[in-house]
């Protein structure tokens, strides 16, 4: 999975960006809170509830997908690829989000598999 | 042209019959005792020039001159010198001119003047406007975005209707208190006709008093609204620009070229439900089971609920989906649930596999 966590840490920083994870089907990888004004537990809470929500209630079925969740603050964006392994990135919901750099990112993860 | 420029209040007087010009700045140089300075054109062009050189305290324009008229010059002068006072004269005065003039702000509308009472009369009405200086606050042109103007209104906490107008298209948006609470556009209302409003690249607005809307749609924070509208703006713009991508899994509540740009790339909706805040079934379109869709909004508001306590991300507003073939959005309102499930075209690579 070095090659994984290669190809993050050659993206980031991305404007807007507060935290990522990197989930596998049975467990995290990793896992980085960036911002200053979150706490480190309140980023990795909602970064794997909200995985493990998608898995639960909107299930890919096994392909590539983009999952997207807006909620005041911030956005959750989640890159799942088809052997389960999943990128989650914790954007902040403002107009300094890099969100272009943001969906290359993604785009580039699934590229991968 | 006989220039006066050391007295103390300049005035330009700007009509196409010297010998009225003549006949007026000598009756009126007589009345004020030579304490104001005149200047005068014969026309749109001489009358900027003379602007150019030197700045007047009031012009008097007349409404009936060749190629430009006098309405036509103030609209400009609202564009080159917008915070110049006019004071319009007419040999012919008209409702429906007085009212255009008015509306693009002349001080004044006034009948042209042939006896030396009408002189006295326009000299004192002239002398009542120039003693009162020129008006408090700032007026000025600017290319605005109407995300600055609702800043600015919530910002200072007023009450207002933002009226905004393009083409074919009409909206209100409602602040009371500084809070948006309400918005409307065609069949649309609430977030997604302030959004669809707020998406529109170019038109006018206007300001009016605040008036209680039929019902009160929207509760967000206006700063939260705001952000979630350049975000949709920028992204919708993103999206249009590269047809096909993926694109992160947005729906917009687009209503002008975009909507039709969607329906050009061919997204065909398969699916659609829309349910009140208590899961009454308002619409629904093609849904196999309604049971597991209401189920399913209620696991994922239990579910985002719970991601989101403790922390600082707020109050969950929408999923989406997108798997390249299909696009599932779910959106979770206080006065509603939505979920809209499409078909996305091939792209060509997919095409290619």
């Amino acid at each position: 999975m070095s090659d994984v966590e290669n190809f993050l840490s050659s993206r980031l920083p991305i404007g807007g960006v507060a935290a990522y994870s990197i989930h596998l089907p049975n467990g995290v990888l990793a896992a980085d809170c960036l911002s200053k004004s979150l706490y480190p537990s309140s980023a990795e809470q909602i970064l794997t509830r909200v995985v493990q929500a998608g898995r639960a209630l909107l299930s890919c079925g096994g392909q590539a997908a983009h999952y997207c969740w807006t909620f005041e603050v911030h956005m959750v964006y989640v890159a799942v690829r088809p052997d389960g392994v999943s990128l989650v990135l914790l954007v902040e919901n403002n107009r300094s989000a890099q969100l272009d750099r943001v969906k290359e990112t993604l785009q580039a993860f699934l590229d991968l598999s | 042209m006989p220039e006066e420029t050391n007295k103390r209040s300049q005035f330009l007087f700007v009509d196409d019959e010297p010998e009225f010009l003549a006949a007026l700045t000598s009756q009126l140089k007589e009345f004020s005792k030579a304490h104001w300075a005149f200047r005068t054109a014969t026309n749109h062009s001489q009358a900027l020039e003379q602007l150019k050189a030197q700045p007047v305290e009031i012009i008097v324009l007349d409404v009936e001159m060749p190629v430009m008229d006098g309405v036509e010059f103030l609209r400009l002068l609202r564009h080159t010198h917008p915070a110049q006072r006019v004071v319009m004269l007419s040999g012919h005065p008209d409702e429906t001119v007085r009212k255009s003039a008015i509306e693009l702000g002349a001080s004044l509308f006034l009948q042209k003047p042939s006896t030396p009472e009408g002189f006295r009369g326009l000299f004192t009405a002239l002398e009542a406007l120039e003693a009162s200086g020129p008006q408090s606050g700032f007026r000025g042109v600017m290319q605005v975005g109407l995300q600055d103007v609702l800043q600015m209104e919530c910002l200072g906490r007023k009450s207002s209707i933002l009226a905004i107008s393009t083409g074919n298209r009409r909206g209100q948006i409602y602040i009371s208190d500084g809070a948006i609470i309400h918005a409307e556009c065609g069949q649309l209302q609430g977030e997604m006709a302030l959004y669809g409003l707020l998406g529109l690249s170019g038109g006018e607005f206007k300001l009016h008093p605040f008036a209680e809307p039929t019902r009160r749609t929207i509760s967000g924070q206006h700063e939260f609204l705001l952000m979630e509208a350049a975000r949709l703006h920028d992204e919708n713009h993103s999206q249009s620009a590269r047809p096909g991508s993926l694109g992160g899994g947005e729906q917009h509540a687009n209503l002008g070229e975009a909507s039709v740009a969607t329906e050009a790339r061919g997204v065909r909706i398969e699916e659609a439900l829309l349910c009140s805040s208590a899961g009454e079934v308002l619409y629904q379109w093609k849904c196999e089971s309604l049971e597991a869709r209401l189920d399913l909004f209620k696991k994922l508001e239990m579910q985002t609920m719970e991601a989101s306590k403790g922390t600082p991300s707020g109050r969950f507003h929408r999923v989406s989906m997108d798997t390249g073939a299909s696009r599932l959005l779910i959106q979770i309102q206080p006065t509603f649930k939505l979920l809209v499930r499409s078909a996305l075209p091939a792209t060509p690579a997919q095409n290619n596999e």
